[in-house]
């Protein structure tokens, strides 16, 4: 009986420590970029030793010996930011809520009435995947989703207009929020910072982004990495119904 | 001269340049990122695995 407990603990303990490994890899892309590169050079190296090639294998094993220095040092703020968060519980569980009809009606006329007097907008809809890391750097809200209140988040000239709005469930999780932009090259080079954000937030994630163009006051959805024009009420709440499903 | 240069260059660095073309990386964060359960699912096999090779072989 106690062997099984102690083979339990035993198991709960390497869990946590392959389970951090695992998210602290795949926390960002450069940090798994890190990780192939240090792959590739030893895996490079001990094919330099096995073939016996002697100056590749004299220089990369020096290499080797530094290769845990340098991943500390060029890591140190992914290393620092993966032990802070280590054991913070994440708001959200898998379960993914998802909107009423009425939140679907209110995104929908807001984001129509933003797109005809040519207001900027931003409005991210969760789904499975969490967006508490860049909600908890943005103004929370924990608001009850409503046009008024959206269209209010995004009236120029105010504190919060300027960043996006992420909505879970039925409430306005935050406002002011900013994603990470993306580097694609599929759009126009002269696509604006805002569609940018939406798209780098689609590729990182299963959300889906309405994106209001302040220029044109064009209504795009964004998805998957794929940017999609919708420029009436019907088709917007289309998507948003295929989505909040 | 420096035209041949960079065409031998090209050459060799070709298969790496193509390799990171591939977005292999932004691809395994990006499913990663979209299914959070992949992650605890490992993480047991990999327990699994070691448990059955220290404590029962």
């Amino acid at each position: 009986m106690t062997d099984w407990l102690f083979i339990l603990l035993d198991g709960y303990i390497v869990w946590m420590i392959v389970f951090f490994l695992l998210s602290f890899f795949l926390s960002s892309k450069r940090v798994f970029r890190m990780l192939l590169f240090i792959i590739f050079l030893y895996v490079i190296t001990w094919g330099a030793e096995e073939l016996e090639l002697v100056i590749s294998a004299t220089i990369l094993g020096y290499v080797k010996e530094w290769i845990p220095l340098i991943f500390v040092v060029i890591l140190s703020p992914d290393i620092r930011k993966s032990f802070e968060s280590a054991f913070v519980i994440d708001s959200k569980r898998d379960v993914a809520t998802m909107g009423s009809a009425e939140t679907k009606q209110h995104i929908v006329e807001a984001v129509t009435y933003l797109s005809s007097q040519n207001i900027g907008a931003l409005i991210t809809v969760e789904k499975h995947s969490s967006l508490d890391q860049y909600a908890e750097r943005a103004i929370q809200m924990n608001s009850q989703v409503s046009k008024e209140l959206l269209i209010n988040i995004f009236t120029p000239l105010t504190p919060l207009h300027d960043g996006a709005v992420i909505i879970r469930g039925d409430t306005i999780r935050c406002a002011g929020a900013y994603y990470v932009l993306s580097e694609t090259t599929k759009y126009d080079k002269t696509m604006g910072s805002r569609h940018r954000a939406a798209l780098g937030i689609s590729e990182v994630s299963d959300s889906l982004t309405i994106v209001v163009s302040e220029e044109t006051g064009t209504i795009s959805i964004v998805i998957e990495g794929i940017m999609l024009k919708a420029n009436d009420k019907e088709k917007i709440y289309e998507y948003l119904n295929m989505f909040m499903k | 001269m420096k035209k041949i240069i960079i065409q031998i260059g090209s050459f060799i660095l070709d298969p790496i340049r193509k390799f990171g073309q591939l977005k292999f990386s932004d691809r395994v964060v990006s499913f990663s990122n979209k299914n959070p359960w992949l992650k605890m699912l490992i993480a047991f096999i990999v327990v699994g695995v070691l448990i059955v090779l220290v404590y029962v072989i």
